[in-house]
């Protein structure tokens, strides 16, 4: 019964208790001989009966059942787009060694660099992320950045990886790494659309605030077309705002739309300098743009206007 | 023994997981790719450079060989054996995957859908409000530029609502405090209110002022705008909220005007300590997430009712920390007509003045309302409620411990103004003191509280 609206049913005549609703439909249809009044008062007349048979109950009941739809809905969001998301980690070493399979276990000579999420971007293993997640690894004279990219496969085990700087812009604020596949099956992101957003939807985010994993915040989209700083200074247009809370290391995760859509790369919480605390104002790089970028990260390793 | 190095089919491996080669296949690897962005692979389609194909790039690697002698390729050998370089990492200049296409790794765009209808209720109700709720700065307090360039937006920066249409805006006092603490006169401007007329075109206007309200932080202005521009907001009943309801909070947080946020009620009748320094009582409490900016804004319930306007946090940052606090559309609507009528807000008193908490703490009185002074020619002088004096030791002699009114019990400064709330001017109340350990009950008739 959850979702029923109390409505006028006609029906056929083989139903015989609901014979008064039938009679109603032949007095609409042939309204030109009867007169308005009369009409009126039958349709009054009818309404307790048509209500006895349709209890208001039902309505409160269908929201109900909506609010819990929408729980619903977002632990199966949750479920379905998780294995999409990874971990990032850039990490210094201080003494380089010649194999990289060594380095991928933590060892004491490592420190941590910085941390950020990211999330797949098609099967050949690229991973997109923030460029200020990976900016020392960008930016790298000595070669001793490594980045480490934490999946989660079939089963739900992390599995660590060797990620490589396959493409940045800092104008962007985009990177694109690659993990070798080496026969494990990647679950890419599905991509959404930004351009017909509307403010009052409900999106969620997921990422690594502060190191905890896999942590889903979900808020409204709160304003379009912001304009947000990047970290080469020229500013980023048609930023998405939201209020799904966004702290430090959520950067570069996806912010997903109540299909599962990916609608933007969250990147900048509005904070206070150095507390990385969300202050629900939070922004997004829009999808439309990351769509644009990444396959000329992935292919040249700079954008199209950089390129010449 | 060159041509067949340079041979060494490099093309081969574009595909699949880069391989190892040893170290002269890299080096010339990395000496060709500065010079030719595209890889070369038998069979790919695009490329950068339009007039290359597989003849003729035979010639091109070989035209590189014949550059390395056979003595210069001996030393360059050998210089690259003693680099010690970790092969995979050349240098961060090596970007791109030139093995795959454009389309290769651009992803299908899947659709967006319809809204779900809870979603589609809170866009409806922010599209319809928005219209109403506007930005207003201080004229008073002018945009800092910064040396960098960024244009810091100091805290005068707030929002309002539009209450009617005859151009009244409602916000809080201390988002026009600066103004207001130089005194104006009703009618001047204080404020420059921004009204966003249709999609994305804000048009400005002055605000003057029409009345403010220091104790419940709240001020009207008005502004000379067409009708059409002014779509007043619908004020709701705050008296039946619960906690846990949904609501909307719309305003201008840093800046970024007409930014919705969405939250639940977290709590009702709560103290909130303005920034003026009054307590107002009866706030909501909510975890929208509510930032400086958001001040003077409206709190919606789902059907779009103003049940609050936002006016502080509790923080320690300066930002939202999930505790926010609306001032309750039951009290706006008590004062905002009497601001707009009269330009100030008369409240029942007794014209005395009350020991704030922490005087009445080291003077021992806690509960009760203890009577420092009373003005002279007020009804309390009248009717002879005494004050604290000091005696002739020096001791303090303290006056009149306010313990009840109407047998409704007053424990402390701010209990008696919001007991007092409830009556208006003209109000005979039955006012239980204390005297000198004897309880007294006298009547007295409220009168305009001078400020």
């Amino acid at each position: 019964m959850a979702g029923v609206v109390p409505r006028l049913v006609i029906c056929s005549n083989s139903r015989p208790s609901l014979s008064f609703i039938s009679k109603l439909s032949r007095e609409t249809r042939n309204l030109c001989h009867f007169s308005m009044r009369r009409f009126t008062i039958a349709g009054i007349a009818l309404l307790p009966l048509i209500f006895s048979y349709y209890p208001l109950e039902n309505y409160s009941r269908a929201k109900v059942d909506e609010l819990e739809e929408d729980e619903e809905r977002s632990v199966r969001l949750f479920q379905d787009t998780t294995a999409s998301v990874v971990s990032i980690q850039n990490v210094e070493v201080s003494n380089p060694k010649n194999g990289d399979q060594s380095s991928l276990n933590k060892d004491e000579n490592e420190r941590v660099e910085g941390t950020g999420s990211g999330f797949v971007w098609d099967k050949m293993g690229h991973i997109v992320t923030n460029y200020h997640v990976v900016s020392k690894l960008a930016t790298d004279s000595e070669g001793l950045q490594r980045c480490k990219v934490f999946l989660l496969d079939e089963d739900a085990k992390v599995i660590v990886k060797e990620g490589k700087l396959i493409g940045f812009d800092a104008a962007y604020d985009l990177a694109v790494l690659k993990v070798d596949v080496d026969g494990d099956e990647l679950k890419p992101a599905l991509i959404g659309s930004s351009h017909d957003l509307r403010v009052g939807q409900r999106c969620l985010a997921i990422g690594n605030p502060f190191g905890y994993e896999h942590t889903l915040t979900t808020g409204v989209v709160s304003g379009l077309g912001r304009e947000i700083p990047s970290p080469s200074g020229r500013p980023i247009r048609g930023a998405i705002q939201t209020d799904a809370a966004i702290n430090a290391g959520n950067s570069g995760g996806p912010l997903i739309d109540s299909y599962g859509h990916v609608i933007g790369v969250n990147t900048a919480t509005f904070t206070r300098r150095g507390t990385g605390m969300s202050s629900g104002v939070n922004f997004a790089i829009p999808i439309d743009l990351v769509r644009q970028t990444v396959p000329y990260l992935i292919v040249y390793g700079t954008s199209l206007s950089n390129r010449y | 023994m060159h041509l067949s190095l340079c041979n060494a089919p490099l093309q081969m491996h574009g595909h699949g997981p880069p391989v190892h080669h040893g170290c002269r296949e890299a080096f010339f690897r990395g000496l060709r790719s500065p010079l030719h962005l595209s890889k070369h692979n038998v069979g790919d389609s695009i490329h950068s450079q339009p007039n290359e194909d597989c003849n003729k790039k035979t010639d091109e690697t070989s035209v590189w060989c014949n550059i390395f002698t056979k003595r210069r390729m001996v030393i360059a050998s050998m210089f690259v054996y003693f680099w010690p370089q970790p092969l995979r990492y050349y240098s961060a200049h090596a970007l791109g995957d030139p093995s795959v296409t454009i389309e290769e790794v651009t992803p299908p765009i899947l659709p967006s859908g319809k809204l779900f209808p809870s979603e589609e209720r809170i866009v409806k109700v922010f599209e319809k409000n928005t219209y109403s709720v506007v930005n207003i700065f201080d004229v008073t307090l002018r945009p800092q530029l910064n040396i960098t360039g960024i244009v810091e937006v100091p805290e005068g920066n707030g929002s309002g609502v539009v209450w009617d249409g005859q151009g009244h805006i409602v916000t809080n006092y201390h988002v026009v405090s600066n103004a207001l603490s130089r005194n104006p006169s009703l009618g001047q401007v204080v404020a420059r209110v921004n009204i966003l007329a249709s999609e994305g075109l804000q048009k400005d206007y002055e605000g003057k002022l029409v009345g403010a309200d220091r104790a419940k932080d709240l001020a009207v202005l008005k502004v000379d705008a067409p009708t059409d521009l002014l779509k007043p907001i619908n004020v709701g009943k705050s008296s039946g909220l619960r906690v846990g309801q949904q609501c909307l909070a719309i305003g201008n947080p840093f800046g970024f005007d007409h930014t919705l946020t969405v939250g639940v009620i977290s709590g009702l009748n709560r103290e909130i300590l303005s920034q003026t320094g009054v307590t107002i009582g009866g706030g909501i409490q909510t975890d929208a997430a509510i930032n400086p900016g958001n001040s003077g804004g409206p709190l919606l319930d789902s059907r779009g009712n103003m049940v609050g306007i936002n006016t502080a946090i509790f923080t320690q940052t300066g930002t939202s920390a999930g505790v926010g606090f609306a001032i309750p559309s039951s009290t706006v609507l008590k004062i905002i007509p009497q601001l707009i009528q009269s330009g100030k807000v008369v409240r029942a008193g007794f014209n005395i003045e009350i020991a704030p908490d922490p005087i009445a703490n080291q003077l021992n009185v806690r509960n009760g309302a203890l009577v420092l002074q009373v003005l002279e020619n007020s009804v309390a002088a009248r009717a002879g409620l005494l004050p604290t004096k000091r005696g002739f030791a020096g001791n303090i002699i303290l006056g009149d411990i306010i313990i009840s009114i109407d047998n409704r019990p007053i424990k402390s400064k701010a209990e008696l103004s919001k007991v007092l709330d409830d009556y208006s001017v003209g109000d005979t109340v039955m006012v239980k003191i204390k005297r000198m350990n004897e309880e007294i009950v006298l009547p007295l008739v409220l009168e305009e509280s001078v400020s």
